[in-house]
């Protein structure tokens, strides 16, 4: 797992790495709590408490994780199959060096601790210009009629059209699709339809 | 000798009692690097001056390089900084802030400690140590002055002990962020990395030891009642008569230490004082208003609330009573509005359009809506200030906008940026509602508004600050404040602050500058029924020397010009930065250990120090809402298909996809409109059958057409109003309080006497139909619980959801 070097996990690849580090260290582990997958607020929350750091780049909005990350998700379960509480497990971590997690984590990887390039003259830039802000006061949305087609679950098409389309022509429409829908379950935008998650 | 003990509040015996039942004193090293911090402070004559002492330490086998996010008083001016390693200090050096930063990262790559202290508002700073050894110890040391505040003849020194967390909104910025901290840099906030340190957890053993004392000299200063608001204080009397108070050791770093005292009538009088310092001189001249009775003119009153999720508790309780006690005092020729801002802004129930008339009536009427205005989402305040501001035009009428918050956001810049001008024509005051204030913002808000600010950091100071508010938001005793110079030579554009502000009895104010000599000086005013008023003031030379009192001052004034887009002005601040070796943005303070290499290769872990959850705020589940409600990010991303459906007018809604889902315990309290949630433990029947009685209506009232459609609306109303009422008694009321708040607005839709037209119900018809979809549970990466699959299941069979086809 750790030729990876110049890629990245997203959150969903990081668990993955991660469960797979830790069943390699615990056969048959089943505890429900280390199981669980972690949601991105999670993920966010812990890093505001300094337990796992922000996440190395981005793609779009993905959120992308490297080798340090599955350190420190490791040993959060690790201490978390212990019983520990969150308040324990961050005195346990927060502030330790990439040295003490890899000895906490106890996984094999190649991270290093090499320090992150920085925004330079960040105190010279300006901030965005602001838009008015949203008020709850009575403002009705414009109504628009739209034709809806929905290819996934959670993928839906909308046609500006007058015309509801007919059975064969949505079936031409869901083949046409198809190439997007691999893309966006390539890309985990949404969930695979042959059971990528766990 | 030890004089009094000052009884300890519930609440810091409650803060005892927390950390000795707090688990984990085990940790003899402990990881964190920030070991102790002693603040040690003089007071003499109204001016302070205060050391702060930083021990670093390196528990670990790695060389380290330790950051600190820490605050200072936002008034004070950083004169000096030293680093103390291997028993020897070194000087640290003043320099451009990009030469500080690149002498800095030099110096660590060759092996040499050394240190950077580097200011990123007015008030919060960032110090770095690097190359400390194992096992090694490295002290800085940062020495500051600057005024106490005065209010009526009552004086204030604080000293913030921590960052808040801040609400930061914007997108993200791509590309490597500026800094170590928690939050990613956004468009709003471009430094946001820099100024969100990590947060520990309640529970977490005291990491830092800290030490804080304040000596008063009496000799030039008749003061009495010195009290401390927040912590316990030992006083002792010191050498020459000194009044000594230190702070009980073990107190953690989560608030503001504020020590207060009264001052006699004759402390503070007008007059005009010159320090001669070189070629130039600074004066201070204290103007004490006259008492002069005047007729009250009519006013415009806008008052800000903060209801954003940090509010939570007694913030939130303090907010409200300010706003109703401002209230209670305008009288029947004034109008007022409120906006209750978080992530969106409303205004009271019924008065949306225009300002309300302050009548009995419509006070009482706005009393009762702030009593049910609670604490949810972020902090958008940008928006709603602007709008507010917008609002105040009207020539013959005192502008007057009071704004009660705790500050906490990221982007003032960006805020004062954007109302810079506006604010010139109002006057706008802040009150600080917090025990970790961001004073520094608040302060430049009230400055930028000619008005004043007030921190409020418990329900008891409330009472003492509302019992003088109403006099600052009256009538001014003088306006259009003037000085004419007779001969100090005044230095162009050295005047601090550059609003001059309005005068109003009680409230002295005080006007520094820079000039060529001791002279006179005129103040001239108009009274508010526009009568000349002035008085000629000889200068007194003064011992004490003003220069860095002004200097940051003056310094504070260019970077807010800075910041609302002079940025011309930045070769300016530095060369008054460093021709005073006082502290701002485009400066920094370097040390370095160059007589040793220690650390060949320079490779370093970069630790950075937690800080305390702040003191007073509700719980750091909050965080999750409050700190990554950015845009963008966990913004629902709700795909919502839009049909007809059985005949003219219906709406079919995807469930869609979102990530961000609250955890389950956060049900009921944390929940908020727009976010989704957790089901544990919901019991789906009573809400099941108003919920079907809903699905009914909703299937009846189709399609709309002319004719009928007041009453299906008001149909509907009712339909709605069992709904919600259902969800209430299910304690998971922020979400369906946006439902109530749109219902009611429905309500008032209906009661309307003018026709209603088709696309208006329809428009209303989608309205309530999101609304309800944002009742529907997000989709997460986890399996859906039982409770969570019947709940959707169950919403999907409402007619709204149903039209999905493909």
């Amino acid at each position: 797992m750790s030729d990876r070097k110049d890629s990245f996990w997203t959150l969903a690849e990081l668990e993955e790495q991660a469960e797979a580090a830790l069943s390699d260290a615990y056969p048959g582990q089943q505890n429900r709590q280390i199981r669980e997958i972690p949601n991105l607020r999670t993920i966010r929350y812990y890093t505001t408490l300094g337990i796992i750091d922000r996440p190395a780049d981005w793609n779009g909005r993905t959120a992308l994780y490297g080798e340090k990350h599955l350190l420190q998700l490791v040993a959060i379960k690790k201490l978390q199959a212990r019983g520990k509480t969150l308040s324990e497990i961050q005195e346990e971590i927060a502030g330790i060096t990439t040295r003490e997690l890899r000895n906490l984590a106890d996984i094999p990887t190649q991270v290093s601790s090499t320090a992150k390039p920085r925004r330079r003259e960040f105190w010279r830039e300006a901030p965005a210009e602001v838009t008015p802000g949203a008020s709850s006061s009575p403002a009705l949305p414009p109504s628009q009629a739209l034709r809806a087609i929905t290819l996934a679950p959670g993928v839906t098409l909308l046609l500006a059209t007058e015309r509801t389309p007919g059975v064969n022509e949505s079936n031409d429409i869901h083949k046409a699709a198809e190439p997007l829908l691999n893309t966006l379950s390539n890309l985990n935008l949404i969930q695979s339809n042959n059971g990528g998650q766990t | 000798m030890i004089n009094t003990v000052e009884p300890m509040g519930q609440q810091e015996l409650d803060s005892i009692q927390a950390s000795e039942t707090a688990p984990g004193l085990k940790t003899a090293r402990g990881n964190l690097p920030l070991k102790a911090m002693d603040v040690d402070a003089g007071i003499t004559s109204l001016l302070a001056q205060t050391k702060v002492r930083q021990t670093f330490v390196n528990n670990h086998d790695d060389p380290i390089e330790a950051t600190y996010i820490f605050p200072l008083p936002d008034r004070a001016a950083v004169t000096s900084f030293k680093m103390k390693a291997a028993d020897r200090v070194i000087d640290g050096q003043i320099k451009e802030r990009g030469e500080a930063r690149r002498d800095y990262e030099e110096a660590l790559r060759t092996g040499h400690r050394a240190s950077l202290a580097e200011e990123d508002r007015p008030d919060v700073f960032t110090m770095q140590v690097g190359n400390i050894m194992p096992g090694e110890q490295v002290e800085v040391e940062l020495e500051l002055n600057g005024p106490l505040s005065i209010n009526s003849n009552e004086a204030t020194y604080r000293f913030p002990l921590v960052v808040a967390p801040r609400y930061i909104p914007g997108e993200r910025i791509l590309g490597p962020s500026a800094g170590d901290g928690v939050v990613e840099d956004t468009k709003a906030v471009p430094d946001a990395s820099r100024i969100t340190p990590p947060v520990l957890l309640p529970g977490h053993p005291n990491p830092v030891a800290l030490s804080l004392k304040v000596s008063i000299d009496p000799a030039g200063l008749k003061f009495q009642n010195v009290r401390s608001s927040l912590h316990t204080v030992l006083h002792e009397q010191g050498e020459d008569g000194c009044c000594v108070l230190n702070v009980e050791p073990g107190e953690r770093l989560n608030r503001d230490f504020i020590l207060r005292f009264d001052l006699s009538d004759d402390e503070i009088q007008t007059s005009l004082r010159v320090s001669e310092d070189g070629d130039e001189s600074t004066f201070l001249l204290t103007i004490v208003p006259p008492s002069i009775t005047t007729a009250p003119r009519p006013r415009d009153v806008v008052i800000m609330l903060d209801r954003s999720s940090s509010m939570s508790g007694w913030k939130m309780v303090a907010a409200r009573r300010a706003a109703g006690r401002m209230i209670d005092t305008l009288n029947d020729q004034d109008r007022f509005q409120v906006y209750a801002f978080d992530s969106q802004y409303e205004k009271p129930t019924g008065f949306e359009d225009d300002f309300i008339e302050a009548t009995d009536r419509n006070r009482f009427q706005v009393i009762e809506y702030l009593s049910q205005v609670d604490a949810r989402g972020g902090t958008e305040l940008a928006g709603p200030l602007l709008a507010a501001v917008s609002t105040l035009t009207e020539a013959e009428r005192d502008k007057v906008l009071v704004l009660a918050t705790d500050g906490q956001v990221g982007n003032e810049d960006q805020i004062l940026r954007s109302i810079e001008f506006q604010a010139k024509q109002i006057r706008i005051y802040t009150l600080g509602i917090d025990r970790a204030v961001n004073q520094g913002f608040l302060n430049r808000l009230a400055s930028v508004g000619g008005g004043s600010f007030e921190q409020v950091e418990s329900e008891d100071r409330l009472d003492e600050v509302m019992d003088s508010f109403h006099r600052r938001i009256g009538t001014p005793a003088l306006h259009s404040l003037e000085l004419v110079d007779e001969g100090l030579d005044l230095l162009e554009d050295t005047i601090v602050p550059r609003r001059l502000p309005d005068l109003f009895e009680g409230v002295p104010v005080s006007i520094m500058g820079r000039c060529k000599r001791a002279g006179t000086c005129r103040v001239a005013a108009r009274t508010a029924s526009n009568e000349q008023w002035g008085v000629s003031l000889d200068s007194i030379l003064t011992e004490t020397s003003l220069a860095t009192s002004w200097t940051r001052g003056h310094i504070r004034e260019l970077e807010d010009s800075h910041g609302a887009g002079r940025y011309e002005l930045e070769p300016e601040i530095v060369r008054v930065s460093l021709e005073h070796s006082v502290l701002s943005r485009f400066t920094a303070y370097v040390a370095i250990d160059t007589r040793e290499i220690v650390n060949e290769g320079g490779e370093v872990e970069k630790i950075i120090q937690p800080v305390e959850f702040p003191s007073g705020w509700e719980s750091p589940a909050e965080l999750r809402e409050k700190r990554y409600a950015n845009a963008g990010e966990t913004a629902r991303c709700c795909s919502m298909s839009i049909a007809p459906m059985a005949g003219k007018v219906g709406f079919a809604v995807d469930p869609g996809r979102y990530k961000a889902r609250v955890e389950s315990a956060d049900v009921g309290r944390h929940l908020r409109k727009g976010s989704s949630f957790g089901f544990a433990g919901l019991d789906l029947e009573p809400t099941s059958s108003a919920g079907k009685k809903l699905a009914e209506v909703w299937k009846e009232i189709l399609p709309i057409e002319e004719g009928d459609l007041r009453e299906k609306l008001a149909r509907l109303l009712d339909a709605l109003d069992d709904f919600v009422r259902a969800l209430d008694t299910q304690g998971i009321m922020p979400l369906p309080n946006i439902l109530e708040v749109r219902v009611r607005m429905l309500r008032e839709f209906v009661n309307r006497t003018e026709p209603i037209k088709i696309g208006q119900a329809s428009a209303w018809l989608q309205n309530i139909s999101l609304t309800l979809t944002g009742l529907l549970p997000g989709e997460t990466d986890s399996q859906p619980t039982e409770p969570e699959k019947n709940w959707w299941a169950w919403l999907k069979s409402i007619p709204f959801t149903l039209c999905d086809f493909g």
